[in-house]
């Protein structure tokens, strides 16, 4: 083998690796119901954590909330990213392109630093640990992403499309049912995606304005690692369990509607 | 039965003029030529037809009704634009199929036409395929075929064929004009070329910054340009200016121009709009320009070889005449010396002067 393709494959190898090193200790603790200490490896395998976990109120509470909120959130950001998507991708002005670059520049700002400007304003408003006051918290980071993949979408779509639709007989209603869902449907789906995982991985802003009473997933399993418990078993089985609904979606949209998108959000 | 018409016509956008018409009148079962460089107008002017763009002033009648409010929807008109425009994820056949659903026809009228319409433009074998497996030629002609498939008022074009290579170009202007005379719609084709337009159109108005200049046939439009703008825009033109000393005949409209450097050249000066004393330009095209027979009297000149250039079916010389740059052209096979002196004709049948 040639000298170069070794080097490639030992950096392709190391990046692949280090990314799901995480991933595969988590299975580890995920499925071991014997594991001695100083050893690498568990010596028994089994669903015990997951019944364990399953059973718990307050995780099913967190499952509540997490699946419950997620597709909130991702049908209130569609509400306002489709529109907003339509004019920033059909009309290409220095108003839009502006309104733009402040939106992804959203994307650049630690979670932290919106949470700590949303806290004294949830408090004044009185609506701290309220589960609707979660849903636009949610939105706020989910919006750049699915505007970005929805304006995408309308961009692609040619003004002369909706043009030659208007001539031929079509009303404004009939253009955006015949002509541009048909053909922006996988980029909203997308960005539709991007707000639901957004809203499952969402957890500084859980935590500062939803404690203790609204606790999603991502809460309750930093609970039991860093929490009361310290219990890792419990928590990486609850990791998997939020994780494998995403892989399955994101695998079912790549394979039969083609519509391509990493696993998303964070 | 449609006739087009525009009364005042006025668009502005910020400070450019788009469009500013005060009467156009295209008949019924016409093919109509807008014809301008790019800014000129004419694409804006078409869309105002389309329905597509919305004059600041002015109105908009087909056969006498006012459609100038009626939104592109509701004035039943085929276009086709110079991107073709075809529905991406749609099927030929459905792209075709596209009106005749929006008009709620049953299925079986539905497929007849698209039937007929697909064998009208030879496509029959495309319509199931989608736009980005079909060549340029072939998505123009569904782009055709929606056009006509919904038995508009009035068909409209937008260049429909800038974006086809040259050869096929030259036969689709054909085709175009079969179809328009077979199916006797209405038609206005918008284009900055004016082989295509003389080819395709059977009237032309040459536009320039939103105004029209000049409407005729195309022989018009080419013999009698009536300014400036349209003797330049149209063809290879070289003017030559001088003053009309006198009428040789004012009844035919025959007058003598000299010149600065003391040329007598006889050329048609409408008696109407310029008289004698006026300074004028007088219109030369190269094949109004050739060599001059022993028996040739008038309009005969001296002239002097710059440049020949080989064109392989005829040759391109840049002669110069008094202090004058001209062009003329000969078969390749008469091939003349560079830098020789020769005697050359000015067809005064064919010499026009505009102010």
């Amino acid at each position: 083998m040639e000298k170069k393709k070794i080097l490639d494959i030992i950096i392709l190898g190391f990046v692949t690796v280090y990314i799901f090193l995480p991933m595969f200790v988590l299975f580890e603790y995920a499925f071991a119901e014997i594991w001695y200490a100083y050893r690498y490896f568990p010596s028994k395998l089994g669903f015990k954590w997951f019944s364990w976990v399953l059973k718990h109120y307050d995780t099913r509470m967190a499952f509540f909330y997490s699946y419950t909120l997620a597709p909130l959130v991702t049908l209130a950001t569609l509400a306002i990213c489709i529109p907003a998507g339509y004019v920033l991708g059909t009309r290409r002005t220095k108003l839009s392109l502006i309104t733009e670059n402040l939106v992804n520049l959203n994307m650049a700002l630690p979670v932290i630093v919106i949470g700590t400007g949303l806290l004294p304003l949830y408090t004044y408003l009185g609506i701290l640990n309220n589960y609707w006051a979660i849903i636009p918290a949610h939105m706020i980071g989910a919006i750049p992403y699915t505007l970005r993949s929805v304006t995408a979408a309308f961009i692609q779509v040619p003004k002369d499309l909706e043009e030659i639709a208007r001539v031929l007989g079509a009303t404004r209603l009939q253009v955006i049912r015949k002509v541009y869902i048909p053909l922006i449907w996988r980029g909203v789906l997308a960005g539709g995606i991007f707000a639901f995982s957004w809203s499952l991985n969402e957890f500084i802003l859980t935590l500062l304005l939803g404690f203790p009473g609204i606790k999603t997933l991502p809460v309750s399993i930093y609970e039991y690692v860093g929490g009361y418990y310290l219990t890792p078993q419990p928590a990486a089985a609850l990791s998997l369990l939020i994780v494998i609904p995403s892989i399955l979606m994101a695998l079912f949209l790549e394979k039969y509607m083609q519509v391509s998108i990493g696993l998303g959000g964070g | 039965m449609a006739i087009i018409e525009l009364r005042n016509i006025y668009k502005k956008y910020g400070k450019t003029v788009a469009a500013d018409i005060p009467q156009l009148e295209i008949k019924d079962k016409e093919f109509f030529g807008l014809l301008g460089p790019s800014g000129s107008g004419k694409t804006t002017t078409l869309r105002i037809i389309a329905g597509l763009e919305t004059p600041d002033r002015g109105r908009v009648f087909i056969d006498g009704q006012d459609i100038t409010d009626l939104p592109p929807e509701k004035r039943n008109l085929g276009m086709v634009f110079q991107s073709w425009a075809l529905f991406p994820h749609l099927t030929a056949y459905e792209n075709i199929a596209f009106g005749l659903r929006l008009r709620k026809l049953p299925e079986e009228e539905i497929r007849r036409r698209v039937r007929w319409a697909a064998e009208f433009l030879r496509i029959e074998e495309l319509l199931n395929r989608y736009p980005h497996q079909m060549s340029g030629g072939q998505q123009q002609r569904v782009a055709v075929a929606r056009a006509i498939v919904i038995q508009p008022r009035a068909l409209l074009f937008d260049e429909p064929l800038s974006n086809l290579d040259a050869k096929l170009r030259e036969r689709v202007r054909f085709e175009l004009r079969k179809i328009q005379k077979e199916l006797g719609i209405t038609s206005v084709y918008v284009t900055h070329d004016q082989a295509e337009a003389f080819a395709i159109c059977d009237r032309i108005a040459v536009m320039n910054e939103g105004r029209i200049h000049q409407i005729g046939t195309p022989e018009e439009i080419y013999n009698k340009p009536e300014d400036r703008f349209v003797a330049s825009f149209i063809g290879i033109t070289y003017f030559i200016v001088g003053k009309i000393s006198e009428y040789v005949n004012k009844k035919e409209g025959v007058a003598l121009i000299t010149t600065e450097d003391g040329l007598d050249i006889q050329a048609y000066a409408d008696p109407n709009k310029v008289s004698r004393g006026d300074s004028v330009h007088i219109v030369i095209r190269p094949d109004y320009i050739s060599l001059a027979k022993p028996t040739d009297k008038v309009n005969v000149f001296k002239a002097k070889i710059e440049r020949a250039t080989y064109g392989g079916d005829s040759i391109d010389y840049e002669i110069k005449v008094g202090k004058w740059s001209l062009r003329f052209r000969t078969p390749a096979t008469l091939k003349l010396p560079p830098r020789d002196e020769i005697k050359i004709k000015l067809d005064e049948k064919r010499l026009v002067v505009i102010p």
